[in-house]
């Protein structure tokens, strides 16, 4: 039981991180390896300014604002004039492959590479029965509810989240029809940011961080937005669960050298037997992309 | 002198990786994140067939050019199915697969190079032979130099020898219109297993030339970071010509931690300098020459 609740825990990251990722991917068909940096960068701020004096909740706003501000960036520099010469994929990938490197780099060059944490003392532990749940590990839980709750009611309610809907099933008929399409990519980097930097803050209070932390959570985010499905914005969620949970019982129950690999070979499966994921959502042959 | 007879060394195993990476991304027209693992296998299969079996550099090297070749395969049949993203995530699977393979296929205690503790993990694999020919051990830099030079020499003259032939014609159409060229009757799923074979073998061969030179190799050498590295090598040059691209790729990749050593920047500082570099001069090429500095098509 301990190993399902760790699983989930770890599978609610993963999970964030591929809706944030699909977030920005279905409406503007970016792969948005930056965020890998977002995720980064954004505890690197929060313990600077905490080392600087600052108290918890000012270093963790401006930490938040600074990965929201990084994804915006991403996208007014790089990725929309790309946009605007219309640019294939590949250089989309690749600039924002650059940009990851850079501030990854960067940040390493200003911080260092060492682990760290941002918990000053222990943290308290929790039991329900047999299930031990760290203090840190609540907030996890926590954030990653308040983030897929607030997401999905803004996505059904809103006026802005039905433009965004619209934007993920055809962005070029939505920009016929009149609509603001870069405000609508700015939205979607904003919010992707947003997911990003405090899911970076969680995980970091939970099991500390470093500057190469953010690849391994980006690419098993892309595995589970394959496996759960890459046309919808729930499957990532769905897809990001699983593998957190399919992932620690391999682990505890099998080895844990051939986690990575395992994971790697289900993504290469479902790209070969179900590329458009579980929650694959068919479309007439000339709407599918 | 050493110095920059090691240079020179480095150079000649880039541009071989480079111009097998180039058939791959300039001919075919597919980004692969793998390329890093087949050079890892080429290292590996010339240390194990070296130190288990004693063979001389080209029979253990081809060793690691087979091994690659039918490691391709994995490739080439994403190839079939996928372009683009769905490409690059294939890939990206292979290389993982490939990289924990090397860095798990071991067993702390037991002696390497066992069925048991075939890569010796993380320790790496110490004690490569240095490259032998008849008898003839290369362990002079300048010898290596010479030999190394030999290889990238026969690879370019090679790659344009190819390339410029009928199948390095179809292959661009494949590149171009994959549809078309299947309607003119070409085997493209053959034309792109051949490719990717052939780009994985010489990823190999060069491989094997690093590990021969360092006289070491480890699961780092496998790594997606690597792959990345290799890749940008390849964008920066540019692709789509046999041997200007590459050639390019090979030597900014070595001139930009050169200057930063010239500077005498310490040796951390300019190690994060130098993937810095790397990472804005990929963001400045995809906005200003997405073809790259000699290339002549643009990675679509």
């Amino acid at each position: 039981m301990q190993v399902l609740v760790n699983g989930t825990i770890n599978g609610l990251t993963i999970a964030v991180i591929a809706l944030a990722f699909q977030l920005v991917y279905l409406p503007t068909n970016v792969f948005h390896v930056a965020l890998a940096a977002v995720y980064v960068f954004t505890p690197f701020v929060a313990w600077a300014f905490l080392q600087g004096g600052a108290t918890a909740p000012l270093a963790f706003a401006l930490a938040l604002a600074a990965g929201i501000a990084l994804s915006f960036a991403t996208e007014h520099f790089n990725h929309a004039p790309l946009e605007r010469r219309q640019a294939s994929f590949s250089a989309q990938f690749i600039s924002s492959l650059g940009i990851y490197v850079v501030v990854v780099q960067a940040t390493a060059l200003v911080w260092g590479n060492d682990q760290k944490v941002l918990r000053t003392s222990g943290d308290a532990i929790w039991k329900l029965g047999s299930v031990a749940i760290t203090e840190s590990q609540f907030w996890v839980v926590v954030g990653a509810i308040v983030i897929f709750a607030g997401f999905f009611v803004w996505l059904r309610f809103t006026n802005v989240g039905l433009q965004f809907r619209a934007l993920a099933d055809n962005p070029k008929e939505l920009a016929v029809r009149g609509f603001n399409i870069r405000n609508l990519r700015y939205t979607a980097f904003v919010i992707s940011g947003l997911m990003a930097a405090i899911m970076g803050l969680l995980t970091a209070r939970d099991t500390g961080f470093w500057t190469h932390g953010g690849l391994p959570i980006f690419l098993l985010a892309m595995v589970a937005s394959i496996i759960g499905g890459r046309s919808t914005f729930l499957g990532p969620v769905l897809g990001g669960l699983m593998l957190g949970v399919l992932r620690h019982e391999v682990e505890w129950h099998v080895n844990s050298r051939w986690v990575e690999a395992g994971t790697f070979l289900l993504l290469a499966a479902f790209l070969v037997f179900r590329p458009g994921g579980l929650l694959e959502r068919r479309a007439r042959l000339e709407a599918q992309r | 002198m050493s110095y920059a007879l090691h240079i020179l060394i480095l150079f000649d195993i880039y541009v071989v990786v480079a111009l097998s990476l180039n058939i791959i991304v300039g001919y075919v027209g597919l980004l692969t994140l793998a390329h890093a693992g087949y050079f890892a296998i080429g290292g590996y299969a010339y240390a194990l067939a070296g130190y288990i079996m004693g063979w001389e550099f080209v029979p253990s090297a081809l060793v690691g050019v087979a091994i690659a070749m039918i490691l391709s395969l994995a490739l080439s049949l994403g190839s079939w199915r996928f372009r683009g993203d769905f490409f690059v995530l294939f890939s990206l699977a292979v290389q993982v697969v490939i990289y924990t393979t090397l860095r798990y296929w071991s067993k702390p205690g037991k002696p390497h190079g066992t069925w048991i503790n075939l890569t010796n993990g993380d320790f790496g694999f110490p004690g490569i032979a240095k490259p032998t020919f008849f008898g003839t051990r290369f362990a002079d830099l300048a010898e290596v130099a010479v030999l190394y030079s030999l290889f990238a020499l026969i690879a370019v003259v090679f790659s344009r020898l190819l390339l410029h032939s009928p199948w390095g014609r179809m292959l661009q159409a494949i590149r171009d219109d994959e549809l078309v060229a299947r309607g003119l009757g070409k085997d493209v799923r053959l034309a792109k297993m051949q490719a990717i074979g052939l780009g994985c073998a010489m990823a190999a061969f060069a491989g094997a030339m690093y590990a021969a030179h360092l006289a070491f190799i480890d699961p780092a050498s496998a790594e997606l970071n690597e792959s990345i590295l290799l890749l940008s090598m390849i964008i920066v040059g540019g692709v789509g010509n046999s041997v200007r691209g590459p050639f390019v790729g090979a030597f900014v990749l070595l001139l930009i931690p050169e200057v930063l050593r010239w500077i005498e920047l310490p040796n951390a500082l300019a190690a994060e300098l130098r993937l810095i570099t790397y990472g804005l001069v990929l963001v400045l090429l995809m906005h200003l020459r997405p073809q790259g500095i000699a290339g002549t098509y643009r990675v679509s």
